[in-house]
């Protein structure tokens, strides 16, 4: 029991970890503690969800779209609530508020939409496939879970730090001002960091709706609390410590379901955070050179 | 500019005076506070209870049961939310003036706003089944009897018929309605000699369920129970089965279960499930078949477990309102709601009435699902 815990735990907390990325990517590009993350996981769901219902999609496609879904909706965030304050110079506290009323307006639009009810993909969106070796029960969703989340960060981390633009979005988490210097143009950088933040937050919301069997207005808001403790459990803006801490939390919460009592998970998961921001402030992954490669300090 | 400023907040002040006295609500007519969770956790319940309600008090309208007095409703949503609930019922009572509250959805919100409507002395008729709503005072009353009552109905079932030794509990540990459904069943069971396995408390926000299922399949259980709202319990249900849980582990739920929904987000899962309720959409009652019609035809989806319960409690409102007599006062309404006995009703065994602690009844059926639709248990 302890090793199908343990997996449940992982698959879970990839999930988390996968969430968390974007997250923790925006606040280390742009410095914002982006509140609608939890509503563009959401909308990311809810494409994937009306692709799969309205035109028949199959799974990799809806995935697709739920990617692009998310992507969308963050660009048009990024477009209509944080570029103007950013042009104005405003304060990161700012751009808190302005993603608490974005992700307000987000939740009564998906509201108003789905008339406040519990969707769900069809239940041949996947076949239900389990096997059993070592007394270890696994269904096919969970590695392919596992596998898209793994695919995902190793295609994050080439990109951020193989490619040219990688190298572009890295500079100007440095200094937007100096990278304009150096003939980059950071319209176009918050622009990829926005769609690759709601993608990867558009294809969790897919992965979860499906393995979770639920898919409604309120689906973020548990998620982007967890994801708090993710990021900062990891370091603000570091990349591997998301995924690192997504999968702690995961398993910490799984286990404490397993062998004290469901009612205690999230009393454990923060107490956890506590007992780590006591002991190393900045995270586990967010010492002062682990962050700065992504971010700016 | 000082001058035009000065004429332009005389004329708003004019205006908005203006608006107050013509108010539609002519002296004629009743005004009642209709507020249910239309948003939050809840609003799975909170819509079609709001829907029940106001069905209910279109046809007491259109029917002419008061006479020439009509019921205008002004309706608000709770939230599922305990602050809201009591930011409401001082609205109402204080800014709207109603004669009545009807709502909110749940034990939770209600525990918050029935102290309230006690203080302000507004009667307020609630959907929840926690005793601390009639503890409050004579102005607050709930339409559901309480969890022992219809948890009653299961236990016993599930011992004599079924054959239930060892069961675990899992319950949505944020409701109150929920908490107390579960400690009753666990009581009722214990008494019966039944062995309870482990104890489970959920929240009605979360959606991963594995964990859970994996220490449900790891143990040796006849049963599993479940308290909490539909959607969340089918979930745990699918996600069980899914986890390994096997099917000849029955699945026990209460009257939150008995809704359509259910069914159709535990899909295959939910086959065989057993579930009290207060509730049977099939029950060939006549006033029921009138009830599925007339909320059928408004709504384009048939009622379930919660639009029953909130059209019931509207009816109920509407009698009190109807007992108090011409130009009846909150004072009058209050009375009459708790003298009310014997009525017909949609739910149960089609008569609501009260024992001398205020404490609903009105009897329960044990549901199973066969084929993807509910049945009477045999």
């Amino acid at each position: 029991m302890l090793m199908q815990q343990l997996l449940n735990g992982i698959v879970v907390g990839s999930v988390y970890g996968l969430f968390a990325l974007g997250f923790t990517l925006i606040f280390g590009v742009n410095h914002i503690m982006n509140m609608a993350h939890g509503t563009i996981f959401m909308w990311g769901a809810f494409a994937g969800l009306y692709a799969v219902t309205l035109f028949d999609v199959p799974f990799p496609v809806a995935v697709l779209i739920g990617a692009l879904g998310g992507g969308l909706v963050s660009v048009i965030l990024d477009w209509t609530a944080f570029r103007p304050l950013r042009k104005q110079g405003a304060p990161e506290f700012s751009s808190i508020v302005s993603s608490i009323g974005a992700s307000l307006i987000l939740l009564s639009l998906a509201q108003q939409l789905t008339a406040t009810r519990v969707m769900r993909f069809p239940f041949d969106i996947f076949p239900i496939v389990a096997f059993n070796f070592f007394g270890l029960r696994i269904q096919l969703l969970q590695l392919v879970i596992i596998a898209i989340v793994v695919l995902m960060v190793v295609g994050l981390l080439y990109y951020l730090y193989r490619t040219s633009f990688g190298r572009q979005i890295r500079a100007v988490a440095v200094s937007e001002h100096t990278s304009k210097l150096l003939g980059i143009n950071p319209t176009a950088i918050n622009f990829q960091v926005f769609f690759i933040s709601g993608a990867l937050a558009g294809i969790a919301g897919v992965l979860i709706g499906i393995v979770f069997n639920s898919v409604h207005f309120m689906m973020g808001e548990p998620l982007l609390l967890r994801a708090f403790v993710v990021i900062i459990l990891g370091g603000l803006g570091s990349i591997p410590g998301a995924l690192i801490a997504g999968l702690l939390i995961g398993i910490i919460q799984t286990l404490t379901v397993a062998y004290l009592s469901a009612g205690l998970a999230d009393a454990l998961v923060f107490s956890t955070l506590f007992l780590v921001l006591l002991v190393r402030p900045t995270g586990l992954f967010g010492g002062a050179s682990a962050v700065a490669r992504v971010t700016r300090r | 500019m000082k001058l035009l400023r000065r004429t332009l907040l005389a004329g708003s002040v004019a205006m908005l005076a203006m608006t107050a006295f013509a108010a539609p609500g002519s002296a004629e007519n009743i005004k009642i506070g209709v507020m249910n969770a239309l948003t939050g956790a809840y609003a799975f319940g909170g819509v079609p209870i709001q829907n029940g309600m106001k069905l209910a008090i279109k046809e007491a309208n259109e029917s002419g049961v008061l006479g020439d007095t009509k019921i205008d409703v002004i309706e608000a949503d709770s939230a599922g939310d305990k602050g809201q609930t009591i930011t409401l019922v001082s609205k109402f009572a204080q800014s709207d003036n109603v004669l009545m509250i009807i709502g909110p959805t749940t034990s939770l919100e209600a525990t918050g706003g029935a102290p309230v409507a006690n203080e302000l002395k507004v009667p307020m008729f609630v959907i929840g089944s926690s005793k601390a709503i009639l503890d409050a005072g004579p102005y607050s009353m709930k339409v559901q009897s309480v969890g022992t009552d219809i948890m009653g109905h299961l236990s016993k079932y599930a011992v004599e018929k079924l054959g239930v030794k060892k069961v675990s509990l899992v319950f949505d540990r944020a409701n109150d309605g929920f908490v107390g459904q579960k400690d009753a069943f666990k009581k009722l069971l214990g008494d019966a000699g039944v062995e309870i396995v482990s104890e489970e408390g959920i929240l009605s926000s979360d959606t991963d369920f594995l964990a859970l299922a994996t220490k449900l399949a790891g143990q040796d259980i006849d049963a599993f129970f479940v308290a909490a709202p539909a959607e969340v319990g089918s979930n745990v249900l699918l996600q069980a089965r899914q986890g390994g849980v096997p099917t000849n582990v029955l699945f026990l739920g209460p009257s939150t279960f008995g809704s359509d929904s259910f069914i159709e987000t535990a899909g295959g899962a939910s086959e065989g499930a057993f579930v009290v309720s207060d509730y049977f959409v099939g029950d060939q009652g006549e006033l029921n078949q009138k009830f599925v019609k007339a909320y059928t035809d408004a709504y384009g989806n048939g009622p379930d477990n919660w639009a029953a319960m909130g059209y019931a409690l509207a009816t109920l409102a509407v009698q009190s309102i109807k007992e108090a007599g011409p130009n009846p006062d909150r004072e009058k309404v209050k009375d009459a709601m708790n003298a009310l006995r014997d009525q017909p009703t949609v739910i149960g065994n089609h008569t609501w009435s009260m024992d001398e602690g205020r404490n609903p009844h009105y009897g329960a059926a044990v549901l199973t699902v066969k084929d993807g639709k509910f049945e009477l248990a045999q």
